[in-house]
């Protein structure tokens, strides 16, 4: 699903990425950790394609990113299969948690009565049923979250990227995020976990840390 | 395709949140095409009036003295044949002398040998003619036999085309800046508009939304601010004339059918607007 090959990526003259290399098998659930600023987010803006490597190669589903970057038809193919929740991924302020989710649904391809329906089974599983029509302002933290995986869950997303995602949450609600995730994982959806400290001890197939501009076991 | 009452939905929610920009931008606008409204009947009723001088323009034939009583009847029915005529009417010398008498007061002919005053006939029009219409009719009855001279005012008529061809230009210019004006204002309400949305702008293409989610509503969300706000600037329009009357001059509004095309336009270029206000964002 997803491929690093040595990639390197310099920015404002520092050196965050220096060969860095992996592959995330599709289905598979990788859990990369690493300390603040050592790129992680960098690696999510890079899979949502808003980020180009300085050298090296990214295979994301068999396509080049070079080739993805240089067609806005692609690039939307692409980031319709990634969902996200943490870092850069958040819900639209001005619609409400069924509207986001129906609407991402829309975007990846369902009919609008399809999203409907599909955004209302993701709020079910995520117990946001009485949250459907407020708006993300008036939600806490962990109820935007779980809409945010209801969010990529309903749009049938193949890759779903979570950045930091239980940072800020009480052990109670980062084990409930961390359940869904690994229900998704069995469900064959393919998870990129990054996180500061150690990531969920149940579900995860692999764990890498990034440290230095590589990665390591 | 964004869904219409999600999209009507989404604006109503944007506008409770930014109330602030949202009426601002919206004020904005409607004091920009009210410029529009103010310079359309300013034009509207200078034309009018332009159109009512020229319509009171009357042309005098004067008739030689050689040319005795019994041919006025044929004369007359020569002159009648002008087209756009609404009157012809004959001034005899006694009339012309009561008339003078009556401008200039009694006794300025006293002393006189006689009446020097020729007969003449006077045309009328039904609707106002230019200084080259008038010119060949000028032309085409001096060829009638008998008419000694020709007076309609040229020289006044000239100088009220002048200040018309003037003003058109002004116009022209006044306009194309006031257009320019409004053009640019819409592009940066629009794009005020825009950066306050930019953070859903952003999301939306994470989640790989195409120009129907990001794009249309935009231009949507353009016409249909532009258009009201050109409705609402007409409304206000017409209430103000209502109130305000200058002198003997009405002012000149447009049909209700004018307005709706002004909206429509109005409505386009907010789109334009729009589409150059967010820009950047597709292209980002």
């Amino acid at each position: 699903m997803i491929s690093f090959k040595q990639v390197d990526f310099t920015h404002s003259g520092q050196r965050l990425f220096a060969g860095l290399t992996f592959h995330l098998q599709k289905g598979r659930y990788l859990v990369i950790s690493g300390p603040a600023r050592s790129g992680k987010t960098t690696l999510v803006k890079m899979i949502a394609g808003l980020l180009g490597p300085t050298a090296g190669e990214i295979i994301i589903d068999g396509e080049a990113m070079e080739s993805i970057l240089e067609s806005r038809t692609k690039l939307r193919q692409l980031r319709r299969k990634v969902g996200g929740v943490g870092g850069i991924y958040s819900l639209l302020t001005e619609l409400t948690i069924l509207e986001n989710i129906a609407l991402s649904a829309e975007i990846a391809g369902l009919s609008p009565r399809a999203a409907r329906k599909s955004a209302l089974e993701a709020c079910g599983k995520y117990r946001l049923t009485h949250l459907l029509s407020q708006v993300p302002d008036k939600v806490s933290e962990v109820e935007r979250r779980a809409a945010l995986l209801a969010r990529a869950e309903a749009a049938r997303k193949d890759l779903i990227v979570a950045d930091a995602p239980t940072d800020g949450l009480d052990p109670q609600s980062a084990a409930i995020i961390h359940e869904r995730l690994a229900a998704l994982r069995l469900a064959g959806v393919t998870i990129l976990y990054l996180t500061s400290g150690s990531g969920p001890q149940n579900g995860p197939d692999e764990y890498l840390h990034l440290h230095e501009g590589k990665l390591a076991p | 395709m964004i869904r219409p009452d999600r999209f009507v939905r989404q604006i109503s929610r944007h506008i409770r949140r930014e109330k602030r920009i949202s009426l601002g931008s919206f004020l904005v606008l409607a004091i920009v095409l009210i410029l529009i409204d103010l310079f359309w009947i300013a034009s509207g009723t200078i034309t009018q009036q332009y159109h009512k001088l020229l319509g009171s323009v009357r042309m005098e034939l004067f008739i030689s003295d050689a040319v005795p009583d019994s041919a006025l009847t044929v004369m007359r029915q020569a002159v009648s044949s002008v087209e756009g005529k609404a009157a012809v009417v004959y001034v005899s010398k006694e009339e012309a002398a009561q008339f003078l008498e009556t401008e200039l007061g009694a006794g300025i002919l006293d002393g006189l040998p006689g009446n020097p005053l020729p007969r003449s006939f006077v045309i009328f029009f039904d609707q106002s003619k230019s200084l080259d219409q008038l010119d060949a009719l000028e032309k085409r009855l001096r060829r009638l036999e008998g008419i000694d001279a020709i007076e309609f005012g040229r020289r006044w008529i000239e100088k009220v085309e002048q200040a018309a061809r003037n003003f058109r230009r002004v116009g022209y210019i006044i306009g194309g800046i006031i257009l320019f004006v409004v053009l640019l204002t819409m592009a940066n309400t629009n794009r005020l508009t825009a950066r306050s949305k930019s953070t859903d702008f952003f999301q939306l293409k994470l989640l790989g939304a195409g120009p129907s989610y990001l794009l249309y509503p935009f231009l949507a969300e353009g016409f249909l601010s532009a258009s009201i706000a050109a409705v609402l600037g007409w409304v206000a329009m017409y209430y103000l004339a209502g109130r305000v009357s200058v002198a003997t001059i009405t002012l000149v509004l447009p049909s209700v059918f004018d307005v709706a095309i002004y909206a429509v336009l109005a409505g386009l270029t907010g789109m334009a607007g729009a589409y150059l206000g967010i820009r950047r964002l597709l292209m980002s």
